[in-house]
């Protein structure tokens, strides 16, 4: 599960370039976000747009990785496939985290 | 010439992460599921993965195992047995059916199996767990989707 990190004003975009988050990804997903956020800046954005498949276990990867967060930091996400939406939206997890249709909108959300 | 009748697919994987997106990476592509909705055949693959993954992560956890996934006579590609000869499965009257409270890394597994599923049944014969998952359909109202169905099997 490879991880394309980029660098804008003020926020941190990670960018999984695997199709699919699931119980084969999550481990390494999880150890590699935790890298990330800890160089990440305030805002720390998950542009999910290039995953087709979410299961359960990389759905728990992604909630794992807010401990990673340091005070003031906050993790949102973007770009939610229909597939991926529908888990958080099935576990309620689409009230933990701040959800922007698309990178673009999340890069001019303000924080 | 035989005529062309489609067989039954079945599948025989270890039980590992890997095989468990292989395999369902060939049912996305198979024949089973080609006449699904990509709402149903995308809630259909969510349940066997949330199942499969269970067999691996509980059924096995220290050892090699197998699994077995066969299409069960049904609606084509929503109707399905998984089996294992993995450790045996709680009664699924014990299992939780509720989806976590808050932030959760777990637990979601069998709420999205419930919450997609119109029929689930268990046995454990001969010293296999025998599991049979008739799907939600997809179609119309979209249940899938809502989470609304979460709350009827609760």
């Amino acid at each position: 599960m490879e991880l394309a990190v980029s660098q804008h004003d003020g926020v941190t975009v990670v960018q999984p370039a695997e199709a699919r988050l699931d119980a084969r990804a999550a481990v390494v997903f999880k150890d590699r976000m935790k890298h990330v956020i800890e160089a990440g800046q305030d805002r720390v954005v998950l542009d999910l747009s290039a995953v087709v498949f979410l299961d359960s276990s990389g759905l728990g990867a992604v909630v794992a990785a807010m401990r990673f967060l340091r005070t003031g930091q906050v993790l949102e996400l973007a770009g939610l496939t229909p597939a991926v939406g529908r888990v958080f939206r099935l576990t309620r997890m689409d009230t933990v985290f701040t959800i922007h249709p698309g990178l673009d909108d999340a890069l001019r959300a303000a924080a | 010439m035989m005529p062309c009748v489609p067989r039954p697919e079945r599948h025989l994987i270890a039980a590992d992460p890997q095989a468990v997106r292989d395999l369902l990476l060939a049912l996305e592509a198979g024949t089973q599921m080609a006449a699904l909705t990509p709402d149903s055949r995308e809630c259909a693959l969510l349940v066997l993965a949330e199942a499969l993954n269970n067999v691996v992560e509980h059924g096995y956890p220290d050892a090699v195992g197998w699994i077995g996934l066969l299409p069960v006579p049904g609606r084509a590609g929503l109707a399905w047995r998984i089996v294992d000869a993995g450790r045996p499965v709680p009664e699924l009257a014990q299992l939780r059916v509720a989806m976590p409270d808050g932030p959760a890394e777990g637990g979601f597994g069998w709420p999205l199996i419930r919450a997609l599923t119109d029929e689930v049944r268990l046995s454990r014969r001969r010293g296999w767990n025998i599991l049979t998952l008739r799907m939600r359909r997809a179609e119309g109202v979209l249940p899938c989707q809502d989470g609304v169905s979460a709350g009827a099997v609760a």
